[in-house]
């Protein structure tokens, strides 16, 4: 799991929802005393089920929010899961440590994309049926619905640098790791996907 | 590319809170992740199982001797459909479609399981057909011999001497293997022709999905309606659209058997099309210092990546910045 800036301890109960210490220091790599991604993954692959749990932890937040900007929110948690069900069975297939999070972000891209079109049948049901895709707490007039939906119509180079700011509350550099980029595109991607943000949420009269 | 300005609480949420920034981040606090590691635990198959496409909740009775029985008859099941397996049928099984076909040297006469080791030949004017259970059918033309490496579960790989071979392939991708003297074929959910002359080099030409060559630490991936040549003992060259121009073709087959040739770049560059970003995609790691900076410019005015970064990742050969780009071309051919 990614934890956001110092002072921002919120996050920290994500962690905790499984019992176990956060896993990362608080901009997202591993302190001192935890196990860096190389030494987690070097237990994962001699089948240390309990090591990748851990990078599951760790990761999960950025393959949510991958998928959040792509797919029905009602799938993201199954869809979650089975990005890393998949990443389990392929992990000798991962040639570089340090691009676990391009390459966990590139596998959620592609569940997405394959889940389109049962998502597409299951909407039309739903529709048919009256039911709301999903609904989220208001704040300030505006609810993730809203807000995701926003995001979607986005062009695809800012959705992903979107959601991890104002989802996860990942910081730039963070950001930047976690999805193999420069500072500067995420800078950049940053800027201008707000501004388009902005534009559609005052589109849609919701401008918080 | 100038970072803009923009407020430090965007950037790493240090500063003051922009009020709009900060009521974006509380409208979508319910998203955010709660990972279950002890969920996830459970659902962990073993290593090298094959993922599971749809998990699905399995009602089980309430009674308990409905359950025994239903593991009975479970077990009854497996046994019965273990014993019926290994008694009867082979997974491959060879049927002569016209002339003579050698068996093991011996004349194939009607349709007979193919097991393990044993090699088909098809002289010149005859062709033989191979079926897999639950993997596909091969056509084997006149001239060929190849031989069954491995028929299991998780993996069918055959070898292809000599010859030529149409492949329909219908079993889930990286199960099927042809090895050749030049590469490995590993079928992605395809049908392809593979074809091998006596020096060991060969021609593979994809008609639907796609299948990717492997001959350490040289790869290609070649998608339908593309060809790749072999070459025994340099592995797999560089794939090419059939409907590319003659000058696209003429210009990777002179960089295939040079290595480098400004020329021949040059012209490549110049006369590709968006589809030839396939071409141009592989060039990036077969090329150099300025000759690589030009095939990664030209194939980002072609196609340019999703992600603005991509392109400079890619010049470092950073095997999932390549991968984000392949997946980006796949919408452009």
């Amino acid at each position: 799991m990614d934890h956001p800036a110092p002072g921002h301890t919120q996050a920290l109960g994500v962690a905790l929802h499984t019992g176990a210490r956060p896993p990362c220091a608080p901009d997202g790599s591993a302190s001192d005393a935890d196990p860096t991604d190389s030494a987690l993954l070097a237990r994962a692959r001699a089948g240390d089920r309990r090591a990748f749990a851990d990078l599951y932890v760790r990761y999960a937040g950025l393959v949510r929010a991958v998928l959040l900007v792509r797919a029905p929110r009602s799938d993201c948690d199954d869809l979650t899961q089975d990005v890393f069900i998949r990443a389990w069975q392929r992990l000798d297939e991962l040639r570089r440590d340090d691009s676990l999070g391009p390459w966990l972000a590139a596998m959620a891209r592609t569940r997405a994309r394959d889940n389109r079109r049962a998502a597409a049948r299951r909407a039309r049901r739903e529709a048919a049926a009256g039911a709301h895709p999903h609904r989220g707490p208001r704040a300030e007039g505006i609810t993730a619905a809203h807000v995701l939906d926003a995001i979607r119509s986005l062009p695809e180079a800012y959705r992903d640098t979107l959601a991890l700011r104002l989802i996860e509350q990942m910081p730039g550099p963070l950001i930047a790791r976690r999805l193999g980029m420069t500072e500067g595109s995420v800078r950049v991607n940053l800027h201008r996907g707000m501004k388009l943000l902005r534009e559609q949420l005052g589109n849609d009269e919701a401008t918080p | 590319m100038n970072p803009p300005p923009d407020s430090p609480y965007l950037w790493d949420r240090t500063g003051d809170p922009d009020p709009r920034i900060a009521a974006l981040e509380r409208a979508l606090q319910s998203e955010r992740a709660e990972p279950d590691a002890d969920a996830l635990l459970a659902a962990l198959p073993e290593r090298g199982a094959a993922a599971p496409r749809h998990r699905r909740s399995l009602a089980l009775p309430r009674s308990p001797f409905l359950r025994v029985a239903l593991a009975a008859a479970a077990a009854l099941a497996l046994v019965g459909w273990l014993a019926v397996r290994s008694a009867v049928a082979p997974a491959w099984e060879i049927a002569a479609l016209t002339g003579e076909v050698l068996l093991d040297s011996s004349s194939l006469a009607g349709t007979r399981g193919w097991r393990e080791g044993r090699w088909v030949e098809t002289p010149e004017g005859s062709r033989a057909r191979l079926t897999g259970s639950g993997v596909g059918r091969v056509t084997v033309e006149g001239g060929s011999r190849l031989r069954l490496l491995r028929a299991k579960a998780d993996e069918h790989r055959l070898e292809l001497a000599r010859g030529s071979i149409s492949a329909f392939i219908y079993a889930p991708p990286r199960l099927f293997f042809v090895e050749t003297p030049a590469a490995t074929a590993i079928d992605m959910g395809c049908a392809y022709d593979l074809a091998v002359d006596e020096r060991g080099d060969g021609r593979l030409r994809v008609t639907a999905g796609w299948v990717e060559l492997q001959a350490r630490p040289v790869a290609a991936r070649v998608p339908a309606g593309a060809s790749c040549r072999l070459t025994s003992g340099v592995g797999p060259g560089i794939p090419v659209f059939d409907d590319a121009p003659p000058s696209v073709h003429a210009a990777a087959e002179a960089l295939e058997q040079r290595g480098t040739d400004a020329g021949a770049l040059a012209t490549l560059l110049d006369a590709a099309r968006p589809r030839d970003s396939l071409t141009l995609w592989h060039l990036i790691s077969r090329t150099r210092d300025d000759a690589r900076a030009a095939v990664i410019s030209r194939l980002a005015d072609l196609a340019p990546p999703t992600d603005a970064a991509a392109s400079a990742a890619a010049a470092t050969l950073d095997p999932a910045a390549l991968d984000l780009w392949w997946d980006d071309l796949r919408r452009v051919w």
